[in-house]
């Protein structure tokens, strides 16, 4: 069964990609709709936006559900389509035109919104420094370029392995890396310059 | 020689499991240790994060299935009502060339040979009227007409 809070699906759930075309598509929606979402509000770091394009995506997948072959699973395949709807979301002339023009969207950051998540593991003064650090992370991957941010987002957001991120975005493993390093290596000069 | 780790092993150190070598200078090297933990623990709590960023309740979710299902089926209906247009757009322009009034058959325009033939044949029956009208006698007594002739000439010959 789903982890309602997570979206991780044991892999038994997953259905069988080859008979995609005749699967209870309200199913696969039913399944994969949490990580979707997540994965879309991670990179557009907008709550309503990444509702549209949840939506889009299975509405996508389902237009072409019957040319899946099953060559990957299908969450990279969803996954996929959800990367590709936030590359044609950020490639947006006026979208882009704004963003440049205030250089962080209106909504409200996500790493403010994660201010307001306590966390009782923490003493008070460790989960202050702990929220610094994790909201510089949020604003470092925010300034990371395209492709450095969903590489990023897909391994240490969503716990993607390097070869799913590789599928997924249909590059090679050393171009995953490559991508990582270069967003480590910015991540950590930032968190850097936020500790001093 | 450099004693610390590349800053690319100390990536890679965060996205997979450290070689041997590399796990190795980690514990022993509290500098290089330092430098990783700094980004380790604030990545680890950023993953955790992020799934809670996206955490909602049962409501959210079951109303977006709604959405998603409204949307396929409303796609799904507008697909027939297209494919009803196509066909009675089909339906006009097959039923307009079929009920497109036919040329007549075209005549063929005549060759020469069979417009001298006919022009003889015209000319031939002009001239048995005119000969059917100048005749003194009906065609019906023509022999008779030569029979008379012929016993006139027999009785003036033997006259002489």
């Amino acid at each position: 069964m789903a982890d309602i809070v997570t979206g991780m699906l044991p892999i038994e759930a997953v259905p069988d990609a080859k008979s995609l075309a005749e699967q209870d598509f309200n199913q696969i929606v039913r399944l994969h709709q949490r990580r979707i979402y997540r994965i879309l509000l991670c990179v557009l770091k907008d709550p309503d936006a990444a509702d549209n394009l949840t939506q889009e995506c299975f509405l996508r997948a389902y237009r072409k559900r019957a040319s899946f072959r099953g060559e990957a699973a299908v969450e990279t395949w969803l996954t996929r389509i959800a990367i590709n709807l936030t590359r044609d979301y950020f490639r947006s002339k006026r979208r882009g035109f704004w963003q440049k023009l205030f250089h962080a969207p209106d909504r409200q950051e996500l790493s403010d919104i994660a201010e307001q998540i306590p966390d009782g593991k923490l003493s008070s003064e460790a989960q202050l420094v702990e929220r610094e650090r994790v909201a510089a992370i949020w604003k470092a991957a925010n300034r990371l370029s395209p492709n450095q941010r969903e590489v990023f987002l897909l391994r240490f957001a969503e716990d993607m392995t390097l070869q799913e991120i590789a599928a997924t975005l249909d590059v090679e493993i050393g171009t995953v890396k490559a991508h990582l390093s270069r967003a480590l290596s910015g991540i950590r000069t930032r968190l850097k310059g936020a500790g001093q | 020689m450099n004693p610390h780790l590349s800053e690319f092993e100390l990536n890679a150190s965060l996205w997979e499991e450290p070689s041997g070598s590399v796990a190795g200078h980690l514990t022993s090297c509290a500098d290089c240790r330092r430098e990783r933990d700094l980004i380790a623990a604030p990545l680890a709590a950023f993953r955790d994060d992020s799934q809670q960023l996206a955490a909602r309740d049962e409501f959210f979710w079951s109303a977006q299935r709604a959405r998603i299902e409204s949307q396929i089926a409303a796609r799904s209906s507008q697909g027939i009502p297209g494919l009803a247009w196509s066909m009675v757009v089909g339906l006009i322009v097959l039923g307009v060339f079929l009920l497109k009034p036919a040329k007549p058959p075209a005549v063929p325009a005549p060759t020469y040979s069979q417009s001298i033939r006919s022009q003889d044949q015209d000319f031939a029956l002009l001239v048995e009227v005119e000969h059917t009208v100048n005749s003194q006698v009906p065609d019906a007594l023509a022999p008779a007409t030569l029979l008379a002739y012929e016993m006139n000439r027999t009785a003036l010959t033997k006259s002489k």
